[in-house]
């Protein structure tokens, strides 16, 4: 039995994700998250949006998407409270059948899509280029 | 914006991620294609070795059954496979990442897809040798020189 640790951050956190580069263009120009998006582009795992904490390891799923791009989301300590307050949880990324990764991700699970977006409209999520 | 499109270098360039040793391996590399050949709905596999090359062949395509990709694309880009779990992928990419050579015959069409090997290599007889099977992958995985 594998038992899924949940780490608690404190302080603010750098997270990439990365996808197919017409959505991560989309992301870097504002595009807030949306659940009808999230379940029409799923591949596999649980429904939400997943940052990695380690930028080759976001790497790995924007070549799923090849070509594909990445997007940095530097959230505030501000945003790391609220957003693990609404169900946000970080925990070292499941490993799959043939790759292991380097970290941990941190879900947002589709409820809390508002209040990201909202995060990211007042400055305390961040988004540049991943690369 | 970079847009990142070669999976294989990513692949080749990272092996601790994919070898459970750290480091690329013919016995690891063959049971990763069983075990997906089984998982996406073959029932018969067989699993040949002849001198560096090692062959699995199996009484289905399992190359056909993405839909986004044509049998010969799965050995170039990171495909997911969800039949065995969140984030798992196909394991052909490694194939052509760490393997010296590889080919592929299907009941109707072979391909060379990395080295060069002759078509009057015995690789290609034996893998057409047993026609009820419908794919058939060799890769050919000399050790290192010391």
């Amino acid at each position: 039995m594998t038992t899924q640790v949940v780490e608690i951050t404190t302080g603010s956190l750098t997270t990439f994700h990365d996808t197919d580069i017409v959505s991560a263009r989309n992301l870097l120009q504002g595009s807030p998250l949306s659940a009808e998006e999230a379940a029409a582009r799923k591949i596999d795992g649980p429904p939400g949006f997943f940052l990695a904490t380690e930028v080759d390891d976001a790497v790995f799923f924007a070549l799923r998407r090849a070509p594909g791009g990445g997007v940095a989301f530097r959230l505030s300590f501000q945003a790391v409270e609220t957003l693990q307050a609404v169900g946000v949880i970080r925990r070292r990324i499941p490993p799959g059948k043939t790759i292991q990764f380097l970290g941990d991700e941190v879900v947002i699970p589709l409820e809390a899509f508002g209040v990201f977006n909202r995060l990211r409209e007042t400055g305390e999520i961040a988004v540049a280029p991943a690369l | 914006m970079q847009a990142l499109a070669d999976a294989v270098d990513y692949v080749r360039q990272r092996p601790e991620r994919f070898f459970r040793a750290g480091s690329p391996e013919p016995v690891e590399l063959i049971t990763h294609i069983v075990s997906e050949v089984l998982l996406v709905g073959g029932s018969e596999t067989c699993t040949m070795r002849s001198g560096d090359w090692w062959i699995i062949s199996s009484n289905m395509d399992w190359l056909a059954t993405c839909p986004d990709y044509a049998p010969e694309e799965l050995f170039f880009n990171i495909v997911a496979l969800p039949e065995a779990g969140p984030n798992s992928m196909r394991a052909e990419i490694l194939l052509t990442a760490f393997a010296q050579q590889v080919v592929t015959v299907s009941a109707d069409h072979q391909s060379t897809i990395k080295g060069d090997v002759s078509q009057a290599d015995n690789i290609w007889r034996l893998m057409t040798s047993r026609p009820d099977w419908k794919r058939t992958i060799a890769f050919r995985f000399a050790p290192a020189c010391a």
